[in-house]
């Protein structure tokens, strides 16, 4: 198709996802009133009521399209087509558009729409989802509602939002959580909706331009072990005291360290991950059998500040670290990152690419990536929702080390066979 | 090649705006202008001067279409409403609610006894055979199953309205609440335009396809091989020809003999952009194409395959008007230009 205009002068959108009670309307009338300089057309679900006088405000009855084009199938709103198509007849009158999905929105239809309808492709950029959160009601949702897991794994800018009314581990705890569900999000804590509007407006989160960015963290290992430390334990029994916290066991490892350093610690976590686990009730007291004297590692499953567990009546490591959680086994919704050195064969990244998305694309709800092809002086950036895929090479790597960096958020991936057919790809 | 004529200019204008709808009165005196933006503005067909301007709708005006006997207008907006103004007083002479935020579309049957207005799912139909539009004379058929795309009714003397969107056709009449027949489909229609002689329907598709409906069978054909939406169709008075957009190449279909079926169709380059705009004549031959670009061009599709005559406004084509004796063409532009050219001799 002919380029209708140029990307640049395309208008933004944010769409905005959170269940209902989350705040959706309160950081809209922020978003509206706040000092930014935009004009901002909303256009609102047909429950939203906005507190402000605003010109351009739009309800929308939410409306799924299913669409084959080819042998892509997938959904879109077919009233935001509509409603989009008529705002941009009145293009002169604002400079950036916000859609509010209702509470059990997917946001599936309406990430796809921007990329799937020609006319609302090339006039405007989907610039970011942002979902918010009811910090404290969210536990009743986030096992239950798959809305509740797509709008978070959708996201590039999750807000924690009513944090004044959670105690601050539980924040620590969700934020984790969330964090394994969608591991390149931006999380931001607010208490009623109150967030830097750079936070959530021009993010850039479907744009190719700007990198992908996601914590260092997140490509690290992961290990059945929240927390590690090592201690110096006499030959003999000891105790070690679990208090009541959020589950009713967990489970430990007690495994010998060679000395009170992290090096000793990493070494220990290897050899601790096919060791039996110790299953301890929580509340309890529990008694640890010492063989020799000398440095020993413990590993827990969860944080023991969650659990006030104290060893012989104290909790003082010498060395500890924390690890980032292996939730693979509890988590429907995870995010799979693939961080590999080595350049990758065009050819066989294409078609393992294309095969993955023919067969497990509506599972896949986000993907994006900075990758390094053979013979190729260019980065190649791409990003996808579903089976929607955007890709080009930007620009020269440059003295930058080549590298892969690619992230799958989605259900029910598999990690393993997502970096065994990754690592089939390199050249 | 042989030089492709300059379309011949009659006058320009402006309204503030894109021109969203556009509609010359039943004695060709005057064109109504719709802005996307609110105001309606009545132009003297032979100057172009400004004759009235009309508030409108706030929020946006998306149709208006003049009453095919009197000298009165109605307009659909995007505040809920129908109006209808006459011309010489300043404000509505009526004012009615389409039954949600936005009123989309309004087409006046064909005697004038009644106008048909949809806003999302709600279709109305009102009464006008007392030459009144109130809403004691209107009868509502809602919800329907998805929002209303297009509307047209069909040509001839029965009094039947069709209606399209995702699911497929609708059929109503003014004395039935439930819809008369339905041809289902699941897909997103976007346009629907009724052939002159009322035998098909054709319509144009949100997944790049456009299909004809037989009328007598319930029978359709689709047609593939467009790279874009479609959003613009138009039929030759002789119901022979249909020209759809969805690309930069207006492509006509020749529905004569056994139709268009496993033919190849008339494809006419000219336009570099995606087309925006395609109108034939009411009577004659000829086809007027408008793109993004702001390109028109005239055609005689299964004459010959080059432009009659061409012009370059420079912005993007939004509405095409014949005049009804077809020996004018206005042309509305989505920065608010109206231009009126003389038909191109043939």
């Amino acid at each position: 198709m002919a380029n209708i205009s140029s990307s640049n002068s395309r208008v933004p959108v944010t769409v905005l996802t959170g269940f209902l009670g989350s705040g959706k309307t309160t950081l809209l009338n922020r978003i509206l009133t706040e000092n930014h300089g935009k004009r901002i057309a909303v256009i609102e679900n047909e429950f939203g009521e906005i507190g402000v006088d605003q010109e351009l405000v739009i309800q929308a009855e939410e409306e799924i399209f299913e669409m084959n084009n080819g042998c892509i199938c997938c959904t879109v709103r077919g009233d935001l087509i509509r409603i989009l198509g008529n705002l941009m007849k009145r293009r002169d009158k604002f400079d950036y558009i916000l859609v509010e999905t209702t509470g059990l929105a997917d946001p599936g239809p309406v990430a796809q729409t921007f990329f799937v309808d020609d006319e609302v492709q090339s006039q405007l950029q989907l610039d970011g989802i942002v979902t918010l959160v009811d910090a404290k009601h969210i536990w009743l949702h986030i096992d239950e509602a798959d809305e509740a897991k797509e709008q978070i794994a959708f996201a590039d800018v999750i807000i924690l939002n009513k944090t004044d009314l959670v105690p601050p581990e539980e924040l620590d705890r969700l934020e984790a959580r969330i964090q394994s569900m969608n591991a390149a999000a931006k999380i931001i804590r607010a208490t009623n909706a109150a967030v830097d509007m750079n936070t959530v407006l021009n993010v850039g989160g479907f744009n190719l331009d700007r990198a992908l960015n996601v914590d260092p963290k997140f490509l690290e290992p992961e290990y059945p072990f929240e927390w590690g430390g090592i201690f110096h334990l006499t030959k003999g029994t000891h105790t070690l005291q679990l208090n009541p916290g959020p589950d009713p066991a967990m489970d430990i490892v007690l495994e010998p360290a060679s000395a009170a350093t992290p090096e000793a610690l990493k070494e220990a976590i290897e050899r601790a991950i096919s060791c039996d686990f110790f299953t301890l009730e929580c509340p309890g007291t529990h008694k640890l059998e010492v063989p020799e004297t000398g440095y020993y590692a413990l590993f827990t499953q969860h944080h023991p500040n969650e659990f006030e567990s104290t060893l012989d009546g104290a909790m003082s490591p010498l060395v500890e670290n924390e690890f980032k959680p292996d939730h693979e086994h509890d988590e429907e919704v995870t995010s799979v990152g693939i961080s590999s050195s080595g350049d990758l064969d065009y050819k066989r990244f294409q078609q393992w690419l294309s095969n993955l998305l023919q067969t497990q694309g509506t599972d896949i709800f986000r993907m994006k990536g900075i990758l390094s092809f053979k013979g190729q002086n260019d980065r190649f950036v791409f990003q996808g929702v579903h089976m929607l895929f955007d890709g080009r090479p930007d620009r020269p790597w440059g003295d930058q080390p080549r590298h892969n960096q690619l992230i799958f958020i989605g259900r029910n991936l598999d990690r393993e066979q997502l970096n065994e057919g990754f690592r089939r790809c390199l050249a | 090649m042989p030089r492709i004529e300059p379309l011949d200019s009659i006058w320009k204008s402006k309204i503030p705006g894109h021109v969203i709808s556009m509609a010359w009165s039943p004695g060709g005196t005057y064109i109504a202008a719709a802005s996307a933006d609110d105001l309606i503005v009545i132009l003297e067909a032979e100057t172009g001067k400004h004759i009235h301007t009309y508030e409108g709708h706030p929020g946006g005006t998306s149709q208006i279409a003049w009453h095919p006997r009197e000298p009165l207008l109605a307009s659909a907006g995007c505040d809920g409403h129908i109006r209808l103004w006459q011309i010489g007083s300043k404000s509505p002479i009526a004012t009615v609610e389409g039954g949600a935020a936005w009123v989309e579309s309004l087409a006046w049957s064909n005697r004038g006894d009644y106008l048909a207005t949809s806003a999302g799912k709600f279709l109305r139909i009102w009464d006008f055979r007392q030459g009144s539009l109130v809403s004691s004379a209107m009868r509502a058929f809602s919800p329907q199953i998805s929002t209303i795309a297009s509307m047209g009714w069909k040509p001839g003397p029965a009094d039947m309205l069709a209606t399209c969107g995702y699911n497929g056709l609708y059929f109503w009449s003014n004395d039935r609440s439930e819809p008369i027949q339905v041809f289902p489909w699941k897909g997103s229609m976007l346009t629907l335009v009724w052939s002159p002689d009322g035998k098909y329907i054709a319509t144009g598709n949100q997944d790049s396809t456009i299909q004809f409906w037989n009328m007598a069978t319930g029978k359709e054909l689709r047609m593939w091989g467009y790279p874009s939406k479609i959003t613009t169709l138009s039929w030759d008075c002789k119901s022979r020809y249909l020209a759809s957009g969805g690309s930069a190449t207006p492509v006509v279909w020749d529905c004569s003999g056994t139709g268009p079926a496993n033919t190849r169709p008339i494809t006419l380059d000219f336009h570099g952009t995606l087309l925006t705009q395609l109108a034939f004549q009411s009577e004659g031959s000829i086809l007027a194409s408008g793109c993004t670009e702001g390109m028109v061009a005239t055609w005689r599709p299964g004459k010959t395959e080059v432009p009659l005559a061409t012009a370059h406004l420079g912005n993007a084509i939004s509405r095409f008007a014949w005049s009804f004796s077809n020996n004018r063409l206005a042309v509305g532009t989505a920065n608010g230009e109206v231009h009126l050219f003389k038909a191109p001799k043939v």
